[in-house]
């Protein structure tokens, strides 16, 4: 059955998700094939940059809305009758979700090359300038590229989570009322919740010494004061530890509250 | 065999309930009225029945399950909206309903699109209001479900087309089946019931076999709901 949700996800989606790849990259190759045209390579260059920064975004927004239209919206219906459990479903469209922000990453990724050649044709070697730090960082620090590399991929899943609950707690009793409001609302506060959370990180010990892996058992404000040149760690993960409880809490939610409608 | 049990059920809104200490059985092997006026709790006890409201109070049983993935195995809900999406074609649907529900009667859709005279090549969007509901209850009525929960499944189309949909429900409905419709239009469905269940302000009023409630009143039920509902 898992199978076949997903399946019927991209038969769903595919449409809408196949414009936005699409439109990223047209408008990076807008960017490469106007180069040479004065007045208008400035604009498609930032056309480009624009679109390759918000493919990913786009595309994890654009499955939100999705979900809450094929769950709580009047096709619930049909996706609330399906016999398996509600933590089924959802936990497929997720898993789906994060499949299409990796290809919208991949595409990002393509759509910022065709950007680094347009920039290259006009004069700059801005791709070329990156890719030589970014190889001589992964030299000097293959462990903390690597990390980071983590770090970023598991943020994609993050976000997703954190629109994932949004949407489910934003569709319960408590403020269904408020229609399509209700996930944005709830959005907001976990927004404020997080930040809260990232805050309180600058006060929790210990710091990381980026360069040399080094704990140091001390507020990282109080570090920061010390001249020590540390990543707050909580700062850092608090993040990813309360969206994977978001993401625990929405699969749990329609098991227990469904309204429809 | 009982087909549905409610026992004591309550459900609320805030401080509002909508159904208040509900309690019936329905046994399998009939088509039930589900009747009352608007507000009245009918669309709120099909939605507990087919397993998309909860929390609610009390105890319910379809088919021996609680509502959930194994009572929605054997029980075809109809809402009183369109729930497919309009982009589908009919085609289309029809290969969604195949893929997640196992009885799932392909020949039988295909009997009744044709008794509608629909094509599934037509794309929801393009249908009118009572064409897209006979395409929903080909859907419906092509499961071999023991339990079908249809919500105002004649609301909004013309009078030919009432007869027609009521005809193709009780088509290919098998003799083990139950079929629980809501509908205000009792004139037009009371030749296909065989029970009736009256609601008001989230309880049953009146209930019974619609042979037995014709002789006991010496009236129709359309008459007897009338009557009910002036008085209650």
């Amino acid at each position: 059955m898992g199978v076949k949700l997903f399946k019927h996800e991209f038969l769903r989606t595919r449409g809408v998700l196949g414009a936005i790849f699409g439109l990223c990259l047209l408008l990076a190759l807008t960017a490469l094939v106007t180069a040479n045209v004065p007045g208008l390579s400035q604009l498609a260059f930032v056309g480009g940059v624009v679109a390759t920064l918000a493919v990913i975004p786009a595309t994890q927004i654009y499955l939100a809305i999705h979900l809450y239209r094929s769950t709580f919206g009047r096709q619930g219906y049909f996706t609330n009758a399906i016999p398996v459990p509600a933590r089924t479903v959802l936990g497929v469209k997720y898993v789906y979700a994060l499949v299409m922000t990796f290809a919208a990453l991949a595409v990002a990724l393509a759509s910022a090359w065709v950007c680094g050649r347009a920039a290259a044709v006009q004069g700059s070697d801005v791709w070329a300038e990156g890719w030589t730090a970014v190889g001589a960082l992964w030299r000097e620090y293959p462990g903390q590229v690597g990390l980071f590399i983590v770090l970023f991929l598991l943020s994609l899943a993050a976000y997703l989570a954190q629109y994932y609950f949004s949407v489910v707690v934003g569709s319960e009793p408590w403020i269904r009322r408020s229609g399509a409001l209700g996930p944005v609302v709830t959005y907001i506060l976990v927004y404020i919740g997080l930040q809260v959370a990232a805050l309180l990180g600058l006060v929790l010990p210990p710091t990381v010494d980026i360069a040399t892996g080094e704990f140091t058992w001390l507020m990282p404000i109080a570090a920061l004061e010390r001249g020590d040149s540390g990543l707050p760690l909580w700062s850092a993960v608090s993040a990813l530890i309360i969206s994977a409880v978001l993401l625990w809490r929405a699969l749990r939610g329609p098991q227990r509250r469904l309204e429809l409608r | 065999m009982t087909a549905i049990e409610v026992h004591n059920l309550t459900k609320r809104y805030g401080g509002f309930a909508a159904l208040s200490g509900l309690t019936f059985r329905l046994e399998e092997g009939n088509v039930v009225g589900l009747l009352g006026e608007n507000g009245s709790g009918k669309t709120t006890l099909l939605k507990i029945l087919a397993g998309v409201s909860r929390p609610f109070e009390g105890e319910v049983r379809v088919g021996g399950h609680a509502p959930g993935p194994e009572s929605k195995a054997i029980t075809s809900f109809l809402p009183d909206q369109s729930f497919l999406d309009d982009g589908l074609r009919i085609e289309a649907a029809a290969q969604q309903y195949a893929d997640f529900f196992a009885d799932f009667n392909r020949a039988k859709f295909d009997d009744l699109l044709g008794f509608f005279r629909l094509e599934p090549r037509m794309k929801l969007s393009a249908l009118s209001k009572g064409m897209r509901e006979k395409a929903q209850i080909a859907l419906a009525m092509s499961r071999e479900a023991k339990v079908f929960l249809l919500d105002e499944p004649i609301s909004g189309v013309d009078p030919a087309a009432r007869d027609v949909i009521l005809r193709a429900i009780v088509r290919h409905l098998e003799p083990d089946s139950l079929v629980l419709l809501s509908t205000h239009l009792i004139a037009d469905v009371e030749p296909v019931l065989d029970r009736v269940v009256m609601m008001r302000y989230g309880q049953v009023l009146v209930e019974g076999a619609v042979d037995d409630l014709r002789e006991q009143h010496g009236k129709s039920v359309d008459a007897l709901f009338r009557e009910v509902y002036q008085w209650a």
